[in-house]
């Protein structure tokens, strides 16, 4: 019978391949011999070959469930990426991050316009009248700040006020305050078509538009520009990364273009995914910078000068990094 | 393939949903997509690692307090808590090759769905959404203070926790939103060995070609299965299914209980070798119904 004499003949061979996936799998790739090293691939090939001939041949079902289970395991041994995490987050800082921002060029434009209709019509409707103030920043953002204070109140409490007992505990209250947990959602909804991405950007610049005002009112402006922009800067950037890489998602939902949708998102969700991560580190660097800096530097020229600074080196960054090829 | 699909209905396995997956070796591999239950299993197991890693940071914090580094406070927890379970899964899928410790436990794996290497991007694409699938809404349902004075304000977040988790189970291949983002899939591997061959060396029956007429795969393998499963106490079973072989046949010499069971294992040598025969000479046989 052909079926039992291709597995009299083959079975010494499967069985060596399984030991090596097993030892692979108890104590890494590292621990193979040299010969081991080079009998695996030939293995591996074997055994995919075995698998094709008892396709054809056998009709006894336990060896053929076998050499496929066997053909899997010695695939996804054999197939596992090789991982250097430090090499990974260096490549990535140094080119994969900025040229996947680069890719998003449309939509980090629509993100910006999204976040400057919010921040401008906050600002309006505040600059307005005061009273919206309350209904448009939710209560626990707004800290006791409201059509109520003075200029007074939000120089002390705010503008001017102190570096905090316990650094750690500002900048990891400031992560977790809100921007972070909307700044994920507006990646991750993204994935509706785009909109929820492209409202939650508006309803943050609304926020920010509403603060604007309120300090505008009060002739602080100026001192409120360096305030924010210490680290609004980084933050808000970051958020039209978010935003930019949601409506990307959305994008791949609503035109998936020669491909199914499950193979469009295959092929460009990483890239988006990329942007989202960048981005999540780039909050964690504002949430420093707001946390611990903002106090530790009090003049307002200093701010600004990050400010600036920050905003120079964001744009050299991302028109700059990773132009030449990966060596 | 469709008679293996058959007896695999037929003997009650292969509950799992099969996927072909094609190596950049060019061979098509059978991949079974992991079912919700276990991916659900494999999660929660996760979670409560999570949840005792996140304590043992605190634990640790709480130590160095004493040291005078300041006190735990909420903030510190929460963002302790934030970056465990968002660095564990993908710290793990990233270096344990798409295995978390729960996924190792119920037998799962992160693979690249297009049969290609897993990337650190898809890695971090698939679990930058856990965010907004699980966590979010589950915190929200869970902490919002006033949701018991006002219940129909949980009805919007039940509801997206309801559709993340259904969407899983609209698709083939069981992906959740991270899933699709990240293009992976979730596999199972199940370890199988090598079972003993049941063709033996020597024959006490034969059987003639004429006899060998009456089958096709199918049965084939439902036998096949029998056999492998024949332990004590099923001998009536086995006596049931060799009297109705040898009827249909057409065998008519006695066969004494006691051989039975080499009764069944030689027709089966027989009537595989005879199977294999045909198919090899074009004339693959899936079930007994094969001539009409």
């Amino acid at each position: 019978m052909q079926s039992l004499r291709f597995r009299r003949e083959r079975e010494a061979s499967w069985l060596e391949l399984e030991q090596l996936i097993e030892q692979v799998r108890e104590s890494g790739i590292r621990s193979l011999s040299s010969d081991q090293l080079e009998r695996f691939p030939l293995l591996h090939r074997s055994a995919l070959s075995s698998l094709s001939v008892a396709r054809a041949i056998a009709l006894d079902r336990a060896l053929v469930e076998y050499l496929d289970n066997l053909a899997l395991r010695s695939f996804l041994t054999f197939y596992a990426p090789p991982l250097d995490l430090a090499a990974t987050v260096r490549s990535f800082l140094q080119a994969g991050f900025p040229r996947a921002v680069r890719a998003l060029r449309p939509h980090l434009a629509i993100a910006l316009v999204a976040l400057l209709i919010g921040t401008i019509s906050g600002f309006a409707l505040v600059n307005g009248h005061e009273g919206w103030f309350t209904d448009l920043v939710p209560a626990e953002l707004a800290g006791g700040r409201g059509p109520a204070s003075t200029a007074a109140d939000l120089m002390t409490t705010e503008i001017a006020a102190p570096v905090p007992p316990n650094p750690f505990d500002a900048i990891a209250n400031v992560l977790f305050s809100h921007n972070t947990l909307i700044a994920l959602l507006t990646f991750g909804l993204g994935m509706l078509a785009g909109i929820p991405s492209i409202l939650l950007t508006v309803y943050q610049g609304t926020i920010l538009g509403a603060f604007i005002a309120l300090h505008y009112h009060r002739g602080l402006a100026l001192a409120f520009a360096g305030w924010v922009g210490i680290h609004g800067v980084t933050e808000l950037l970051a958020l039209i990364l978010f935003a930019a890489a949601g409506m990307r998602l959305g994008e791949i939902l609503v035109f998936p273009r020669e491909l199914s949708r499950a193979d469009a998102f295959a092929v460009h969700g990483p890239q988006a995914a990329k942007v989202a991560a960048g981005a999540v580190a780039m909050l964690a660097l504002a949430a420093v910078l707001e946390g611990y800096f903002r106090a530790a530097i009090q003049s307002t020229d200093a701010r600004l000068a990050i400010a600036l600074l920050s905003l120079a080196g964001w744009t050299a960054y991302f028109s700059l990094s990773g132009r030449t090829p990966a060596r | 393939m469709s008679a293996e699909n058959g007896a695999e209905r037929l003997v009650g396995r292969g509950w799992r949903r099969i996927r072909m997956l094609v190596t950049p070796d060019g061979v098509p591999l059978r991949v079974e997509v992991a079912e919700l239950t276990e991916r659900v299993t494999a999660f929660s197991l996760d979670f409560v690692f999570i949840i005792f890693a996140t304590w043992l940071l605190l634990l640790a914090a709480f130590a160095l307090a004493f040291g005078g580094f300041g006190g735990i406070t909420l903030p510190a927890a929460t963002f302790a808590a934030f970056v465990v379970r968002n660095a564990y899964f993908v710290f793990f899928e990233l270096t344990r090759a798409g295995v978390t410790p729960g996924k190792r436990i119920v037998g799962l794996r992160v693979i690249d769905r297009n049969g290609g290497a897993l990337t650190p991007a898809a890695v971090v694409a698939r679990n930058l959404s856990r965010e907004m699938e699980t966590f979010f809404p589950l915190a929200m349902v869970l902490q919002s203070p006033d949701w018991i004075a006002a219940p129909w304000e949980a009805v919007p977040v039940g509801l997206w926790l309801l559709l993340t988790s259904v969407l899983p189970l609209c698709n083939r291949d069981r992906l959740r939103a991270g899933d699709l983002i990240g293009g992976t899939i979730v596999i199972a591997v199940p370890k199988r060995v090598l079972l003993d061959e049941l063709v033996a060396e020597r024959h006490t029956f034969t059987f003639t070609d004429e006899q060998l007429q009456r089958y096709g795969i199918l049965e084939l393998q439902v036998l096949e299965d029998v056999l492998r499963r024949s332990v004590l106490g099923t001998e009536p079973l086995l006596r049931d299914i060799a009297g109705k072989i040898r009827r249909k046949i057409g065998w008519t010499n006695a066969v004494p209980d006691r051989d039975t069971l080499t009764f069944l294992r030689d027709f089966y040598a027989a009537q595989r070798a005879f199977l294999e025969l045909r198919k090899h000479l074009g004339d693959e046989r899936t079930d007994k119904f094969y001539q009409r």
